[in-house]
């Protein structure tokens, strides 16, 4: 009689075997492989079901019968580490581009990326955007290092391939446009984002991108904008602000920071 | 950016009426036309994000009593429950006040793997301590008391020594949590294992029943020609479990009903059908009641 | 003008530009005009091919055994070529060749 750890690992081991007809475990009664067969059915379909609700636009590329063979393989080489299915499926992309029978579609990859942010857009939670009246508030004199918190829904993603033309062809299931798609490599710079009508996917130039992912990655301002001024990242910003993609601001003064005491002085500073 | 409205009247009592189970495929038609249904129910982690999904729910709370039936906490873990998994369901449970809060009587997660199925469990004092551990974690953690199911099974271990229906009675009774009596559960894992489902509903305590879940089941023939039942929520409730049901009422007296679809999921009239007739069975049963009274 | 006080002046103008921008951007909140509305149902599109108003991941999970009923096993995908064999053949230049 197993304890009840042990008789679980060995369960979870059957379920996510390849194979079904396992043999039958002497802990179990009559027929139960066949029954546990009904538990590895159900997490198979369910977690197909759900890679393929996270990646419509790559199913419908590739069609089901070799969607559901990649899905398979993913299960089994990245299995869900929680119950929550809208966050399964981060790697999916990187799995695609390693997957050799589908070297023929250098583009999928991204477009698994694409639909990657897109998911995280539609299933974020929810956080306003940070109120200006909050930064104006900050002395002008800590301005330049202000650094932002970007909302957990915005992705930024620098491509190779017009993933975004193919992304809306194919799931317009417009043929005339998916006809007109040039898939040969040049840079592109998406932001991926949902405002109050829905996902926006949008394009940007790549100097815009460039100073918005240094942004999101918490550099502070002054780091973030380099020497020479420039309008475009200027009217960047305040587009940002205005839509709500940061969500919180921080002050990375190092001026300030050398005021306080170490975490772990002796404590005289403090008293 | 996006202002939320979390305005509601009322403090979303589940009454003792017929409810649908909330499917995506039917949100806006609730949300737009707002069909006469006594009560909804939603899976809990389908809404754990933000967004249009998050906003569905919201509006649905402000127009109908609401039930939070989770399926992921893996209350039957011999390991540590999610901690991530428990604040995002107490997130929800803060954010949309529900009139109950359910999970089942299985596990599903397993050293940082998620298994995607509701699996079955020993019945023996390890596991129900287990269990008994995890659901005061869980009440403590969301402030409230919460109901747990009764599994459909299709397999039993070897060394289990307690009977489901005493697990769940001494589970209720050691953590004050409620019982969501699965009626068509009941009568699936009874056909699986030759059980008595009249017996089954004798062993649960009455009083601790604070919801009943109705539901579709297939039967399949598995190679080695024995017959299983199989909890697929995809077809009508079955007549056996209509009977069940009224059982159950005369034993436990009217409780919140749900009906379940969730395989090839029907047009709403379907799912109000199946409401109507459980209304029925659930009115007939308060006559009973009012009769003996006088 | 030196970095730091590029980064605030750029602050400055950009908060301003910011508090200009917002005035519009709260009438989105309004109901929504004819052109919205077809903005609306192209979003709405986008949403259902995501799931959202049609599936979701947790729902087949959610105390239905076997989804896809007591299944047939999927083909052993090992034993055939494994080739794309969707829209992949519509967009130009993609056309797929085994390796």
């Amino acid at each position: 009689m197993p304890a009840l750890l042990e008789l679980q690992r060995r369960m979870a081991a059957l379920l996510c075997a390849e194979e079904p007809s396992s043999p039958e475990a002497s802990y179990l009664t009559a027929s139960a492989a066949l029954r546990l067969d009904i538990h590895r059915n159900t997490r198979r379909s369910t977690l197909i079901n759900a890679l393929r609700l996270s990646f419509p636009a790559v199913q419908r590329l590739v069609g089901a019968e070799f969607f559901d063979a990649a899905a398979r393989r993913f299960i089994s080489a990245q299995p869900p580490p929680g119950a929550y299915l809208n966050d399964y499926g981060a790697d999916f992309a990187g799995f695609l581009g390693d997957f050799a029978p589908a070297a023929a579609l250098p583009y999928l990859r991204e477009v698994a990326q694409l639909e990657w942010a897109v998911n995280r857009a539609l299933h974020a939670a929810d956080a306003p955007g940070l109120g200006l009246e909050r930064l104006a508030a900050v002395a002008e004199s800590a301005w330049p290092f202000v650094s932002f918190i970007a909302h957990p829904g915005l992705s930024l993603l620098r491509l190779q391939y017009p993933a975004d033309l193919i992304w809306r062809a194919v799931l317009a299931q417009d043929d005339a446009a998916m006809a007109q798609i040039d898939p040969t490599p040049d840079e592109l710079h998406l932001l991926i984002e949902r405002d109050c009508t829905g996902v926006q996917v949008r394009r940007l130039a790549g100097a815009v991108w460039h100073f918005t992912a240094q942004l999101c990655a918490g550099r502070p301002l002054h780091a973030a904008l380099g020497d020479r001024p420039d309008a475009q990242l200027e009217a960047a910003l305040a587009a940002h602000l205005s839509a709500g993609r940061f969500i919180d601001f921080q002050l990375d003064d190092p001026a300030v920071r050398g005021t306080r005491a170490p975490a772990h002085s002796t404590g005289e500073a403090h008293s | 950016m996006c202002p939320a409205d979390n305005g509601r009247g009322d403090a979303g009592l589940i009454p003792a009426a017929a409810g649908i189970g909330l499917r995506f495929p039917h949100h806006a038609r609730v949300v737009q036309t707002r069909p006469a249904v006594a009560w909804f129910e939603v899976h809990a982690e389908n809404y754990f994000g933000g967004g249009t999904v998050r906003r569905v729910l919201e509006a649905v709370r402000r127009d109908y009593p609401l039930s939070l039936h989770g399926v992921g906490l893996s209350l039957g873990s011999a390991e540590e429950l999610e901690p991530r998994h428990l604040a995002r369901l107490a997130e929800l449970v803060r954010a949309i006040e529900p009139g109950l809060v359910s999970e089942h009587l299985s596990w599903s997660v397993l050293a940082g793997q998620y298994l995607a199925d509701l699996l079955p469990l020993p019945m023996t004092e390890e596991a129900l301590e287990v269990v008994c551990r995890h659901v005061e974690q869980t009440q403590e953690r969301l402030q409230r008391r919460i109901l747990i199911e009764n599994p459909s099974s299709y397999l039993q271990f070897a060394h289990s020594s307690i009977p489901e229906w005493e697990f769940l009675a001494a589970l209720s009774a050691r953590t004050g949590c409620g019982i969501l009596c699965d009626v068509n559960n009941i009568f699936v894992s009874c056909c699986n294992h030759g059980w008595d489902p009249s017996a089954y509903l004798e062993a649960l305590p009455a009083g601790a029943v604070g919801e009943i879940h109705l539901a579709g089941h297939a039967q399949r023939t598995l190679a080695d020609g024995s017959v299983v039942r199989i909890d697929d929520h995809g077809s009508p409730v079955a007549s056996e479990v209509w009977e069940l049901y009224d059982q159950a009422l005369r034993r436990f007296g009217p409780r919140p009903t749900l009906i379940e679809w969730d395989t090839d999921i029907p047009p709403l009239e379907v799912l109000l059908d199946e409401a109507a007739r459980a209304a029925a069975i659930l009115s007939r049963q308060e006559s009973r009641a009012h009769a003996r009274a006088a | 003008m030196n970095r730091y006080a590029l980064a605030a002046s750029t602050l400055s103008a950009a908060v301003g530009l910011a508090l200009a921008l917002q005035a519009p951007l709260r009438a989105a909140d309004m109901p929504q005009s004819g052109k919205d509305a077809a903005a609306g149902a192209h979003k709405q599109q986008l949403e259902k091919c995501y799931g959202i108003n049609a599936a979701a991941k947790n729902d087949c999970a959610a105390g239905a055994h076997s989804c896809a009923g007591q299944a047939t096993m999927a083909r052993d995908t090992k034993s055939f070529v494994l080739l794309p064999a969707g829209d992949c053949g519509k967009i130009a230049g993609g056309s797929v060749k085994p390796l």
